[in-house]
């Protein structure tokens, strides 16, 4: 044999043994190019691994600056890692169905924005790829980086039967937005319970043209986020952890009084208003106090959407002298069972989670990151004025409700709050209705 | 010279039906199986309890409970109720209207042709679009009706966001996208009319209502008819505005049928009962069609 036929074949198992290499460390995913999970980052604080060639698909809903936010985060960890993600973004409305069955038949997708209402569903499906392991991962993973680097609440909504399926982010909660030059003028202390709320709104309301407290009222969940905030601030809620329906008479009765009382201090189309609209009505001067969640509230904050800006303060919601409370809105993130990337999947879940890529969507999109070191970052949360409240928001909460059964009960919850605004039910026939919903809710 | 009818010898009849029997055969099996196999696929599915996350997995049998479902469910009957009165006001109202454009446009002499594209022209637009124009229009904070009525000093109207109102804004909507139709149907019907009936009927002394009623009305039954048969249907499965501008509510104002069986089937996933309200409304609209097109059949607009 001569040496140039030794070197090639010498050289040729090599190659084929760095293949089988790649392929094994890849956990038999897609073949081709340079693919090392572990591979460091390529700068500090970047994505850790080499997939080179591979190409995922991101399934979320389209709702601006977070989806071109993330196009431009994908974009970023495709150069970083040799990737590429695309994205299949549709309306919120259509995600879940979209979702289930592209996921129910051939797959298609790699990395998925679940939201907990149909989280529950996909993983009890097995539609879901447990994402524990790579978190325990020191090789995958900053140093210092584990389970133990995000907030615990947010972190236990994306488990099932013990297993971690989803990575939080995307957190945020009800809450009040009032307009601190109003208050001051009419002489009125920023508003702590729910009863200071409407009678500053009673007093601030037709004054100036201006109503006195916009909220949501359309049936878009809006109106569900805001009740379970006030069942929460009363130790009251939908259901306990059986699941079994827990919903008290006097707590759904103080949520459905207080919608009443406060639709009399609304702008009009309260019943055909969602949290946007709210915040819209605050922003433009048609509304002294606005209660809606934190990523609409943030249209105060905007030139180009508010004529206020800078008006505002923000402050948890609290029954009588209980403790401030809100509901705990987030996203997860998962990886589908049946990607051929799930390491690639994983490296981007994990980039994106961190503190650092959530920094840059939170000012624009008034989300919040689910890492504890979000929360302590000076630079940070001095741009986001309504992070101290919903700190404190976040001491009492409950999560969203993540059942299978439950947007048919969030809908008829709804439809009970909408049935005694209009005046159609009283208030003990709506909280009958309310807690019928929950039955169903929980399968009872 | 009298054309003299000449009887085809019954070997051609039976050819010829053969011919047209195995021209029509290609067609009528593509149609059985776009429309019959997946109606009976999805009674066959409304036999079970399922959500969409079974579609590829097994099902639970439920036997005949989706279909008693329907007799005790509260939601349906609001349902129906808003869905027939949509439907009838809507056609009413747009028949009416659309008649009386038709006569007006079948008046004019100059500028015809620009009236007919410019009445032409919301039903171009798609409905989810005419939805949004609408919802920024009759908006009661920032629409432009609003506006308008602040400018009188009168307090903008809630629309979408009342129980009494939502459907009568609706039925706004629909009326000014769709009678369009009707007058271009009933227009076309009028210009078909020979206008020796009319100018005879005139010089006989009848006035411009007794022409009406006794010449241009009798001779657009089949029109008539058809407009009605088409408005039914479609008014019949609305979704897309209802969809866009409340989503059923407030409460349960302007739920309608399609609304409510998508809201089961893609927001509840409940579904084997979203295929029995499916089932529900395609039986219920093919027996309206079916009046319809028995109407139209005694007319002679169809072949017996």
């Amino acid at each position: 044999m001569t040496p140039d036929r030794r070197q090639f074949l010498a050289g040729a198992a090599g190659l084929s043994i760095l293949a089988l290499a790649g392929c094994a460390s890849s956990g038999g995913t897609a073949a081709g190019g340079n693919i090392q999970p572990s591979a460091a980052p390529r700068a500090p604080g970047g994505p850790y691994g080499k997939f080179t060639g591979q190409k995922l698909v991101l399934s979320r809903w389209s709702g601006d600056p977070w989806t071109s936010e993330q196009q431009s985060a994908a974009a970023q960890w495709g150069k970083d890692t040799g990737g590429s993600i695309s994205f299949d973004a549709v309306p919120y409305e259509n995600l879940r169905d979209k979702q289930t069955l592209t996921l129910s038949g051939a797959g298609g997708y790699d990395i998925l924005y679940v939201h907990p209402s149909w989280f529950g569903e996909f993983a009890k499906g097995g539609l879901l790829a447990p994402v524990g392991g790579y978190l325990g991962d020191p090789s995958r993973n900053p140093p210092g980086f584990s389970a133990a680097s995000y907030l615990p609440a947010p972190l236990a909504q994306g488990k099932y039967n013990g297993t971690l399926y989803g990575l939080p982010d995307f957190i945020s909660t009800v809450l009040l937005a009032y307009r601190k030059d109003l208050l001051q003028q009419a002489g009125i202390n920023p508003p702590v319970t729910l009863d200071d709320v409407l009678a500053a709104a009673a007093k601030l309301n037709g004054k100036n043209g201006m109503a006195g407290l916009a909220l949501p009222g359309a049936k878009t969940g809006g109106v569900s986020d805001v009740v379970s905030t006030i069942l929460t601030a009363q130790g009251n809620w939908w259901y306990n952890s059986v699941p079994k329906d827990t919903l008290s008479d006097p707590a759904a009765s103080t949520a459905v009084q207080f919608y009443m009382t406060a639709a009399k201090y609304a702008p009009p189309g309260l019943l055909s208003a969602a949290v946007d609209d709210a915040a819209t009505s605050g922003a433009q001067g048609k509304a002294a106090m606005v209660i809606s969640t934190s990523p609409s509230l943030q249209a105060l904050q905007d030139p180009s959407k508010s004529s206020t800006v800078g008006k505002w303060g923000y402050a948890p919601l609290a029954v009588a002298s209980g403790k401030p409370s809100g509901e705990l809105v987030y996203w997860l993130w998962c990886i589908s069972a049946k990607s051929a990337s799930k390491d690639a999947a994983y490296s981007f879940l994990q980039w994106y989670t961190n503190t650092q890529q959530q920094a840059l969507i939170a000012v624009q999109g008034g989300t919040a990151g689910g890492t504890k070191s979000f929360y302590t970052d000076r630079a940070l949360t001095a741009k986001l004025p309504f992070l101290p409240a919903l700190n404190q928001a976040l001491t009492n909460t409950n999560p969203q409700p993540n059942l299978p059964n439950w947007p048919q009960a969030q809908d008829a919850i709804e439809t009970a709050v909408q049935n005694a605004v209009s005046g159609k039910q009283g208030v003990s026939s709506a909280v009958a209705a309310m807690q019928s919903a929950v039955q169903t809710g929980v399968g009872s | 010279m009298r054309r003299v009818a000449r009887r085809r010898p019954p070997v051609v009849r039976r050819s010829r039906a053969g011919l047209g029997l195995a021209m029509l055969t290609p067609a009528a099996i593509l149609l059985a199986a776009l429309i019959l196999v997946p109606v009976c696929y999805s009674a066959y599915l409304a036999l079970y309890r399922w959500q969409l996350i079974d579609i590829n997995g097994p099902k639970a049998f439920a036997g005949l409970a989706n279909f008693t479902q329907l007799f005790h469910d509260a939601t349906l009957r609001d349902a129906v109720r808003n869905t027939v009165v949509y439907v009838v006001i809507c056609v009413t109202v747009e028949l009416v209207l659309g008649f009386a454009v038709a006569v007006a446009l079948y008046d004019i002499t100059k500028g015809r042709r620009l009236a007919n594209s410019l009445i032409l022209l919301p039903m171009i637009v798609t409905p989810v679009v005419t939805a949004l124009l609408w919802r920024y229009l009759l908006d009661p904070q920032f629409g432009l009706v609003s506006q308008v009525l602040a400018a009188f000093g009168r307090p903008g109207i809630d629309w979408f966001g009342s129980t009494s109102l939502a459907l009568p804004g609706l039925m706004l909507i629909d009326v000014w996208q769709w009678t369009p139709f009707v007058v271009l149907v009933l227009h076309a019907g009028m210009l078909a009319i020979p206008e020796e009936r009319l100018e005879a009927a005139a010089v006989d002394g009848a006035g411009r209502v007794r022409r009406l009623r006794h010449i241009v009305a009798p001779a657009l039954v089949p029109q008539i008819l058809l407009v009605l048969l088409f408005r039914t249907m479609d008014t019949y499965r609305i979704f897309d505005t209802v969809y866009v501008l409340t989503k059923g509510g407030p409460g349960d104002s302007t739920t309608t049928l399609g609304l409510y069986a998508y809201r089961t089937g893609f927001s509840f996933m409940n579904m084997g009962y979203a295929m029995v309200l499916s089932l529900f409304i395609l039986i219920t609209i093919s027996v309206i069609s079916v009046f319809y097109l028995v109407l139209l059949r005694r007319r002679g607009v169809l072949r017996k």
